[in-house]
């Protein structure tokens, strides 16, 4: 029997061993590989799948040099991996490529291995900085050096870019074309990070480009809710990379493996310190479960397919619906990033968004009580409406991952009431005396809280965690109003049953990072004239100067977010 | 004229005063010096903190005058205080040593050259390693100074000691600099190692590669660790690159297991023991529970630490600690517990931390983490122990409690007069006002 026909037309229907034409793969789950170590990932994606059937196997290094990627001490881990993996390396073309450098390809590929080290360890070495980079444009280039039958592998290693876009499907097509599968070495993003559109006046994107960020399409938790000092998804670690590193990796049949440096310590607070504990807390929810994380894992889609299909998620329906009212009462402070439209959902252009109007409001105490009361009653309509229409949708329709939105959303507003209680409280009891307005006696070790020098002139809050759950708060003496009790029992109520179903996952740990606030007045600031400015242009290197990576929470490099498994 | 010389009979002790006084503590210092460098073994380490805590410019020209006829060790600690000044003074004295007969000063003072002179200082560093190998002591203590010093040359000079018949002590030392300089020339010489005849350079040769997830030679620490052929020294120098290592073989943890169980050196035990917790070597669990319960104290910390790190310890076996009959262990679970927000220990600390306890100190200071109004009296009454340390951990630990329950208020506890440092009158006085405004307050709103 001939079976050449057979063979050939078995390969044209099944497409070549790159993985190409089977986008059987649907979420982040599918394409994330256990571990968070650099050298089993380097392992796994020098030893690749073995060579094509033609015998001839090509792989490029697309390397995003930065100061990250050398404290990993990149360079000498691949040597070594390179090392160990000589036998299935054997008659492997291996080169480098490194984003911004001049031609992108630095070592063609070939079977020298010093000379692709000898060009990237004084590369790193030099690595100075984090530049924001648009990953893609590069990712396209780098698929059009591929030249030669047999299977082509990029391997993209970036622990700081990949959340800036210029036009992500292009860069899909253009490993389509080349048919070149593509694994990615990279880091978690945030959970549906809401960075770029919660600091939407701060961050600058490179010219032409987008910055996204998150795992997702789009960041589907409402965020910036009153009283929240800063969004808890935004400090939660995601368990997958960034959206565009993932859809890379699914559409081309590639896998993405993440690092996270190792040492990493809980801290249970994002800015400051924890007031509850030593600094020693374990807590018991959040290491991260593969199983529980991999069920809420997003879409992979292209982002109008995901789009399409959001639009029909019962779950999405009601957060969106949620979100609109809840920003029209002034609960929150950021609006829907996507609304219904022909086909499916769009994405909304971004908004620099201000405080909520009771931030701000001045020192009229009584007045702000009567608000927070006015805002608190709001919320508990909304919030019945919501739970109401929670309760009809059937616990499997639409997406895991959305209904984990809906009742974070579910439990942020709890929050939020039960913080526009303790305000009420704090402006009718403590917050007179503490801004000068009602006596109080200082007997020590109690001193005045502020010099006569300062002039108070408004109010603001701090927010601390739910690390610890709500028994703390039970012990502070918070000068709570009278709807204060209720709140905290249904919260506690809510918060059992959800951190059973969400603990262990990045739901749980945004809830953790959410909390309770403290309130206290501010005064008027010292005026610091701002350094001479200096005339002169700096010179730039091989590629323009790009804004050096923001620090994320405390002023940190990203990684505030606890270390999820290894 | 009998004025002018009555004035100057008076003036003159003036006059005199700040010479003497320069006398005076010119003569203190060269003999806290001649502490250091004298044969009193157990002198000299309250000697050297002293002037270590001094910072006095005025010891440089008494040390470098006593430095070079010091032992080793001594001279360890000279250096040591003058890394402790800053400025010209110092960089003078370096400036001297480079010169000295002791090739461990003479590195020592390129070390610290360097940023002046980087050449030259690469020249007498190298130099000065090359002449210390006649002297293992040396070299081993110069090499520990080098850190993650990096330069080339130095470099190459450490990695020609990674020879064949290399003491381990001194390859222990240098195997440790050139892992923190990341050399990337060293590993194939650490390859070479393992051919080495001796168990414990093949051993630390093994360790040194699985830092860079070379597991061609984890076999032969197996084996020596195994057969007991690692002593703790060796195993103490090794033990942080296996903590640096992203994975560690099961058979080599098994053989560390392996070893908790024989190894009579309690010391020794414990830093295994902590070697497998770092590894999350759960397959240790059922031994660890056995050593939790047996009679060597430091040995069953290690465990219980170990089972706590490897999730091992749940609410149910901690809370089973906290009947246990040592109550060293009852306030370890009650913390470890307290940790995990179960709140369920408090009782033991509170009965631990009584008048009168052996182990009121460390439950006072357990007492200070849980946040809690049952803490604050407990906490008060402890301000008036007589031990300066538990009267620091209640003042430390009453401060952190106040601040956490009245987050409305600015607490100072010093304005009641207490200071953990004054005299018990005043204590007791401070401790009864504290004492007031708590019963004062603690029912108050906020």
């Amino acid at each position: 029997m001939r079976l050449g026909p057979v063979v050939v037309l078995t390969a044209a229907l099944l497409g070549p061993a790159s993985g190409w034409g089977a986008e059987e793969v649907v979420d982040a789950g599918s394409v994330t590989q256990p571990g968070r170590g650099l050298d089993r990932a380097l392992d796994q994606v020098l030893a690749g799948t073995g060579p094509a059937a033609g015998g001839k196997r090509t792989l490029l290094l697309l390397v995003d040099v930065t100061r990250t990627l050398k404290e990993a001490a990149f360079g000498e881990r691949l040597g070594q991996a390179l090392r160990r993996q000589a036998p299935a390396l054997a008659g492997v073309a291996v080169g480098l490529a490194r984003c911004g450098a001049k031609g992108l390809v630095t070592v063609p590929p070939g079977e020298d291995r010093a000379a692709l080290l000898g060009d990237l360890v004084p590369a790193l070495a030099a690595a100075a900085a984090n530049p924001v980079r648009n990953l893609y444009a590069d990712v396209r280039a780098a698929a059009g050096a591929f030249s030669g039958e047999g299977e082509r592998r990029l391997v993209v290693v970036s622990l700081d870019n990949g959340d800036v876009e210029d036009d992500l499907e292009d860069t899909v097509r253009a490993l389509a074309r080349a048919k070149v599968t593509c694994d990615l070495i990279t880091r978690e993003s945030y959970l549906g990070d809401s960075y770029a559109w919660s600091h939407a006046g701060q961050v600058k994107a490179p010219k032409d480009t987008t910055w996204t960020g998150g795992d997702g399409v789009w960041p589907e938790i409402p965020w910036g809710w009153l009283f929240q000092q800063y969004q808890g998804n935004e400090n939660a670690p995601s368990g997958f990379a960034p959206f565009g590193l993932s859809r890379l990796a699914a559409a081309s049949g590639g896998k993405v493996h993440l690092y996270a440096a190792p040492g990493g310590k809980h801290e249970c607070a994002v800015l400051g310190t924890c007031p509850f504990c030593s600094q020693d807390h374990l807590p018991q929810g959040e290491a991260y479960l593969p199983h529980r994380v991999k069920v809420l894992a997003p879409a992979l889609g292209s982002r109008e397919d995901v789009l399409a299909q959001d639009a029909k998620d019962p779950w999405v329906r009601l957060t969106l619906g949620l979100w609109e009212q809840a920003a029209k009462e002034g609960l929150l402070r950021s609006r829907p990033p996507v609304a219904p439209g022909p086909g499916g959902l769009k994405l909304e252009p971004r908004r620099t968004t201000g405080s909520v109007p009771l931030v701000g409001g001045g020192l009229n105490l009584a007045r702000l009580a009567k608000e927070a009361a006015r805002l608190r009653e709001a919320g508990e309509r909304l919030l019945q409406t919501f739970e109401a229409d929670l309760a009809k949708v059937e616990p499997n329709a639409g997406s895991p991952r959305h209904r984990a939105s809906a009742e974070t959303a579910r439990v942020l507003l709890h929050l939020t009431l039960a913080n526009l209680a303790l305000f009420e409280g704090w402006c009718l009891d403590a917050g007179p005396a503490l801004i000068g307005k009602a006596e109080h006696e200082l007997v020590a070790p109690e001193v005045a809280r502020l010099g006569p020098e300062y002039r108070i002139v408004g109010w603001s809050y701090t927010t601390h965690c739910l690390c610890h759950g709500l028994a703390p708060y039970r012990a502070q003496r918070l000068s709570v109003g009278p709807e204060f009790a209720a709140r905290l029992e249904a919260l506690d109520r809510l918060l059992k049953e959800f951190f059973a179903r969400y603990d262990h996952t990045p739901f749980g740990i945004a809830v953790r990072r959410s909390g309770l606030a403290v309130f206290f007045p501010t005064v008027q600031g010292k005026v610091i004239p701002p350094p001479e400015k200096r005339g002169g242009s700096t010179e730039t290197g091989e590629e323009p100067v790009t804004t050096d990576r923001p620090g994320r929470g405390g002023g940190g490099s990203g990684e505030s977010g606890p270390a999820t498994t290894k | 004229m009998r004025v002018l010389f009555v004035l100057l009979a008076l003036l003159a002790p003036l006059a005199r005063r700040p010479a003497v006084a320069r006398a005076g503590a010119g003569a203190e210092l060269a003999a806290l010096l001649d502490k250091v460098g004298g044969p009193d073994m157990e002198a000299r380490y309250p000697a050297f903190s002293e002037l270590q805590r001094r910072r006095d410019p005025a010891m440089l020209p008494l040390l470098l005058d006593r430095l070079v006829g010091w032992d080793l060790s001594a001279q360890s600690y000279g250096a040591s205080l003058i890394d402790g000044l800053a400025g010209e003074a110092a960089g003078a004295a370096w400036k001297k040593l480079l010169t000295a007969a002791s090739p461990f000063l003479r590195g020592c003072a390129a070390l610290r050259s360097h940023a002046a002179d980087p050449a030259k200082s690469s020249k007498v560093l190298s130099e000065a390693i090359e002449a210390a190998r006649s002297d293992p002591g040396a070299l081993t203590m110069l090499l520990a100074r080098l850190g993650g010093f990096k330069d080339a040359a130095v470099q190459r000079t450490v990695r020609g000691l990674l020879v064949p018949g290399a003491s381990p002590v001194v390859l222990g030392a240098a195997l440790s600099h050139l892992a923190y300089a990341r050399d990337p020339e060293a590993p194939a010489l650490v390859r070479a190692l393992g051919k080495d005849p001796l168990p414990a350079v093949r051993a630390l040769a093994g360790a040194w590669l699985l830092r860079l997830g070379e597991e061609e030679l984890a076999g032969a620490l197996r084996d020596a660790l195994a057969g007991g052929e690692v002593p703790y020294s060796d195993f103490l120098r090794l033990k942080p690159w296996l903590v640096e290592a992203d994975h560690l073989p099961d058979a080599l943890l098994e053989a560390v297991l392996g070893r908790v169980e024989k190894e009579p050196a309690n010391g020794y035990v414990a830093a295994l023991i902590d070697l497998l917790a770092h590894a999350q070597h759960v397959p240790a669990v059922p031994a660890l529970r056995r050593l939790l319960d047996g009679g060597d104290a430091v040995v069953a910390r290690a465990a219980f630490d170990a089972l706590a790190a490897l999730g091992a310890l749940d609410g149910q076996s901690l809370a089973g600690q906290l009947a246990a009959a040592d109550p060293e262990r009852r306030l370890a679970a009650a913390d470890a517990l307290r940790k995990a927000d179960d709140l369920s220990g408090l009782d033991v600390v509170l009965a631990l931390a009584k008048a009168g306890s052996p182990q009121r100190r460390e439950a006072v200071r357990v007492l200070g983490g849980f946040r809690v109004p049952a803490a604050v009296e407990p906490l008060i009454d402890a301000l008036t122990d007589d031990d300066l340390t538990t009267r620091a951990n209640a003042y430390n630990g009453l401060s952190a409690v106040l601040l956490m329950l009245f987050p409305y208020r600015r607490l100072d506890l010093s304005t009641t007069g207490y200071a953990t440092n004054a005299d018990p009158a005043a204590r007791s006085a401070g401790a009864a006002r504290l004492r007031a405004w708590w019963q004062a307050n603690k029912d108050k709103r906020w």
